[in-house]
């Protein structure tokens, strides 16, 4: 099912959608794919790829640490696509591909949307290239099918968030904090203002990410968006249990279903 | 001549804005600001003071009599004296323009990455003069390999924070600052160091350093009647020889010549040329030539020199070299080495190792005869005769 469709479907029904993030290779190409073909079974309505980078500049500690462990394990950019497909053999959520634009370029855009696309992806989030640059990449990612999502910050002003809102299929990716990923304290009384704002003032559905962490901080910002995005918790959760892979995996299970729980009516 | 950067900051397809969406509207609003200041005559003024009075410009054009019988064939070889500039490079010039650019953006605080210590010192220094909060990133490695200068830093009341991550070098720097800067960006701005970076800063920095080659210019037409053959500056992200450039890039006779670093040599992986060796990619914001393996990742580095020991450099650059107005060429860690002691003890100059590549490319190349060229001597060598002592490498190695 394609992540337009399961965003409708869940707010139809009230229920907040689930985005899960995870470093592709990280700690290893085999644990990885475990971990990505468990996400849907545990919860995760949506399956966010992260592509190692050796100098993300949106990322915190603990993601620039995933990338840096994929990277030693040897991970390839031209192993994606086998990667994605192995993915959906056995899971049904919908797969997002978040990345750096670098290692994109170096691939080749039309080849990487090509073959991300035909693997099985729904959509790409290029981190630090804006609208602005993205020129016919735009036109070819959508020749592929795929939807192209971008986000959307507490100081990106009035005027651009239209411009956001216009080019981002299938949702707007909203970040809660000024900051990197990961990390540092959410204040959930102005992020619910905040997230109310752009909810408002955008006509795509609203995911909303960075520093989500407790099933708390789900339920009060899915209640006033579509759903919310959970990174380096998640990662975090990995990365404290590397030499023990029967705990990490019952950890987040229990991590990814609470915040599950949360997001229901 | 098309002025550029167009104005999304385009050098051709170089340049560029490549950054997560919380910076973009930070330099956006970077860029009003210093389009509305930059012909504003009271900040011109206000900028123009600070490099006479405060820096010590105009600096001397230079004959160097002595290094020009070095190098031969009846060329005379003239150094633009940037190491002469209060605290003992070109560095100052950006950072008394990117400080006073802060203040007019209301912000009291700034943070800065650097290399080998130069662009910290600078703009704590610019930071101290006009009463800002200052924090310098520093790779990890970086901060014991230039100790004096990490200690200069705090005596002018910066705080110095090590990059940990990756490399824990220049790059890894810049990335903290960015970091850091996302976070904070309302209440800080970020003073670029050279002429890399996403738009503004390409070509802002670079606006700031073509003092250089405007009082060069000037002063070699005093000084000959005439305009030099050839500019020459070494390039790590290429700030120094962007100044000195820009003002001649106009004047098509002028041999605009960029001297990287080749560390242990070109065809090692041990080296800094992001032109000679690299390929075009996305770092720091902006596209470029740079150091990238077949996957993407940004590659380590190897110089001598810290200052030049980047896998990237400023897209003008790349543009200057895609569209063949200036070429780049390199000398090795131990020409540059041979070049530092050859300065020191036939003109009692002491080099900066980054300034002694561009001497280097200079003795051990064919340059033809009876040219003029004009040399940006960008730094002083100070902060690197620790480095150089601890290294025991003989001056009879100079080349006789």
């Amino acid at each position: 099912m394609s992540i337009e469709k399961t965003l409708a479907d869940l707010k139809k029904r009230g229920e907040g959608a689930l985005a899960a993030f995870a470093t592709a290779g990280d700690p290893d190409r085999e644990t990885s794919l475990d971990i990505f073909r468990s996400l849907g079974a545990w919860g995760a309505d949506i399956i966010e790829i992260g592509i190692p980078y050796s100098d993300p500049l949106m990322d915190g500690p603990v993601l620039q640490r995933s990338y840096t462990r994929a990277l030693k394990r040897g991970f390839k950019l031209d192993a994606l696509p086998a990667f994605v497909e192995e993915i959906g053999k056995t899971s049904t959520a919908p797969m997002l591909i978040m990345t750096c634009c670098n290692p994109v370029l170096r691939y080749g855009a039309l080849r990487f949307f090509r073959d991300v696309s035909s693997a099985g992806a729904d959509s790409v989030l290029i981190t630090d290239m804006p609208p602005e640059e993205w020129g016919e990449s735009l036109d070819l990612a959508r020749q592929f099918n795929l939807g192209t999502i971008f986000l959307l910050a507490p100081t990106t002003p009035m005027s651009r968030m239209q411009l956001i809102d216009g080019v981002s299929t299938p949702f707007v990716y909203c970040v809660s904090k000024m900051g990197v990923t990961g990390a540092g304290e959410l204040d959930l009384e102005r992020l619910r203002d905040y997230v109310r704002f752009v909810r408002d003032s955008v006509s795509k559905p609203v995911m909303v990410g960075f520093g989500i962490s407790e099933p708390e901080q789900a339920k009060a910002i899915g209640s006033m968006a579509d759903g919310v995005v959970v990174g380096s918790a998640a990662v975090a959760i990995i990365e404290r249990h590397l030499d023990d892979r029967a705990r990490m995996f019952a950890l987040l299970e229990k991590f990814i279903g609470g915040l599950k729980t949360a997001l229901k009516p | 001549m098309i002025e550029l950067p167009d104005s999304k900051g385009h050098f051709g397809v170089f340049g560029g804005r490549y950054v997560p969406e919380t910076l973009f509207s930070a330099l956006q609003e970077l860029d009003e600001k210093y389009r509305e200041v930059k012909d504003d005559p009271e900040f011109r003024s206000e900028f123009l003071y600070h490099l006479r009075h405060y820096l010590g410009r105009p600096t001397p054009l230079y004959l160097a009599r002595n290094l020009s019988k070095r190098v031969g064939n009846g060329n005379r070889i003239y150094l633009k004296r940037e190491d002469l500039n209060h605290t003992g490079a070109h560095k100052m010039n950006n950072t008394i323009g990117q400080g006073l650019l802060t203040k007019r953006l209301g912000k009291r605080r700034v943070i800065a990455e650097t290399g080998a210590g130069m662009h910290g010192v600078a703009t704590a220094t610019a930071a101290a003069l006009l009463g800002l909060e200052c924090e310098v990133f520093m790779g990890e490695i970086d901060i014991a390999r230039q100790a004096p200068n990490v200690d200069r830093m705090k005596m002018l009341g910066a705080t110095v924070t090590a990059a940990m991550s990756g490399t824990r070098t220049l790059k890894d720097a810049v990335n903290e600052a960015f970091r850091c800067w996302t976070t904070n960006v309302t209440s800080t701005n970020y003073i670029m160091g050279s002429v890399v970076g996403p738009h503004p800063f390409p070509a802002m920095v670079r606006d700031f350093q073509r003092v250089i080659g405007d009082e060069a210019r000037e002063q070699i037409l005093e000084l000959e009647g005439r305009l030099p053959d050839m500019v020459t500056a070494c390039v790590g992200g290429g700030s120094n020889a962007m100044g000195i450039f820009y003002p001649f890039i106009g004047d098509e006779t002028v041999e605009l010549v960029g001297v990287e670093a080749a560390g242990k040599g070109l065809d090692t992986a041990l080296h800094g040329a992001s032109i000679s060796r690299g390929s075009i990619g996305v770092l720091h914001g902006a596209m470029s030539f740079m150091l990238q393996d077949e996957g993407g990742q940004v590659l380590e580095t190897h110089s001598v020199s810290a200052g030049l020991d980047y896998p990237g450099v400023g897209p003008e650059h790349a543009w200057l070299k895609a569209n063949g107005r200036a070429r780049y060429e390199s000398a090795t860690d131990d020409e540059a080495m041979d070049a530092f002691y050859l300065l020191c003890r036939e003109e009692g100059i002491l080099p900066a190792l980054e300034s002694s590549h561009a001497i280097a490319w200079l003795l051990n190349n064919d340059i033809g005869e009876n040219k003029t060229v004009i040399l940006c001597l960008s730094g002083r060598g100070d902060k690197d005769m620790q480095y150089i002592s601890g290294l025991r490498q003989s001056p009879a190695g100079a080349k006789k």
